[in-house]
């Protein structure tokens, strides 16, 4: 079964072969490593590259909240996919998509909707704009490059996409819920940090 | 550990062992500083991180998690990366102690207690054993 929206999934993996700097460009961007790994290192940088104190602090209470909310959409993420599989990837019907993703990227052989990626990214940009929203741009700006890197590669439709993004945005503002009812344990997280001169 | 997952664990080591030291210059944190020097540091920083970025994409299989024997997806890269983050800091924490012992005055009163902000003042090492010998004299 294809996803409703095969079509624009087609035109957007046609693009592909047609420029090949943004073949390169998107073929780094669309990989597992290098937007995980720079979100991950900005929020390591945010986590101790902060001069003032007390906005060192607020970035920190963000990098936690981003930090679990990532790790609870991935765990999610992976949770659905083990009951719902609702269409193939958009290589396997479509022509150009195949072709994308045989030169960008590869056939990956997990379910395609929700987009794993767009949940954790979204999910970690999420968790920090709850406290910094200044310092949550560049991860917004990481997850849609990534999101469309994927799309590029024919390997996500564009509701997978979306369901990921919206999965990862409620489950940010569930674990700040969460952050705020059960907050002796963050506290404590943070408190522990200290100890150890991390925070 | 297999080859790829190795590669993946220096990728993370380097990244956050450079930003770490990038994070030390903006943060003022000088006990942290693997050079006297604060552009020195940034500078070290940048290329630490620069290097091992331009050698992970350009010379590592970017689509190893293409057969079905893939290790370094989901929940293996957030340990690989925690793994890579602690390997780091804790070389962070031996080559600045080693680098700047020296560079602080020993006798004054330091500050403790305020977690990162004391290595503004204060080697790791220095922090570490200030903090150690007070609970042993305090026993």
């Amino acid at each position: 079964m294809t996803s409703p929206d095969a079509g624009i999934s087609e035109w957007i993996a046609g693009l592909a072969g047609e420029c090949s700097v943004c073949d390169d460009v998107m073929a780094l961007l669309c990989t597992d490593f290098f937007i995980p790994v720079s979100i991950s290192l900005y929020m390591l940088l945010l986590w101790f590259g902060t001069d003032d104190p007390v906005h060192r602090v607020k970035n920190q209470y963000g990098v936690m909240c981003a930090s679990a909310s990532l790790g609870i959409a991935c765990g999610f993420v992976s949770l659905i996919n083990n009951y719902v599989d609702l269409w193939d990837r958009p290589f396997v019907d479509g022509e150009k998509a195949r072709q994308a993703a045989e030169s960008l990227f590869y056939m990956p052989h997990d379910p395609s909707f929700p987009a794993n990626l767009a949940a954790v990214a979204f999910g970690a940009a999420t968790g920090l704009w709850i406290y910094n929203r200044k310092a949550s741009i560049p991860i917004f700006v990481l997850a849609i490059l990534w999101s469309i890197s994927r799309m590029y590669a024919g390997a996500h439709y564009p509701l997978d996409i979306l369901g990921g993004m919206g999965i990862g945005i409620t489950i940010a503002f569930f674990t700040y819920g969460v952050f705020r009812v059960f907050h002796p344990i963050p506290t404590f997280l943070h408190e522990l940090a200290r100890k150890f001169y991390l925070a | 550990m297999n080859f790829d997952a190795m590669t993946y664990l220096l990728l993370t080591f380097g990244g956050c062992l450079g930003i770490y030291q990038i994070g030390a210059f903006i943060g003022d944190f000088k006990g942290l500083w693997f050079f006297r020097k604060p552009h020195l540091t940034l500078a070290g920083g940048l290329a630490i991180l620069g290097i091992t970025y331009i050698w992970f994409f350009t010379c590592a299989d970017l689509n190893m998690n293409a057969n079905d024997a893939a290790v370094v997806e989901g929940h293996e890269q957030l340990v690989f990366f925690l793994l890579g983050a602690f390997l780091a800091l804790v070389l962070t924490f031996i080559v600045s102690s080693l680098v700047n012992h020296r560079g602080f005055k020993s006798e004054a009163e330091p500050v403790i207690g305020e977690g990162l902000e004391d290595l503004k003042t204060r080697t790791a090492y220095q922090a570490f054993s200030y903090r150690w010998n007070r609970r042993k004299k305090k026993q």
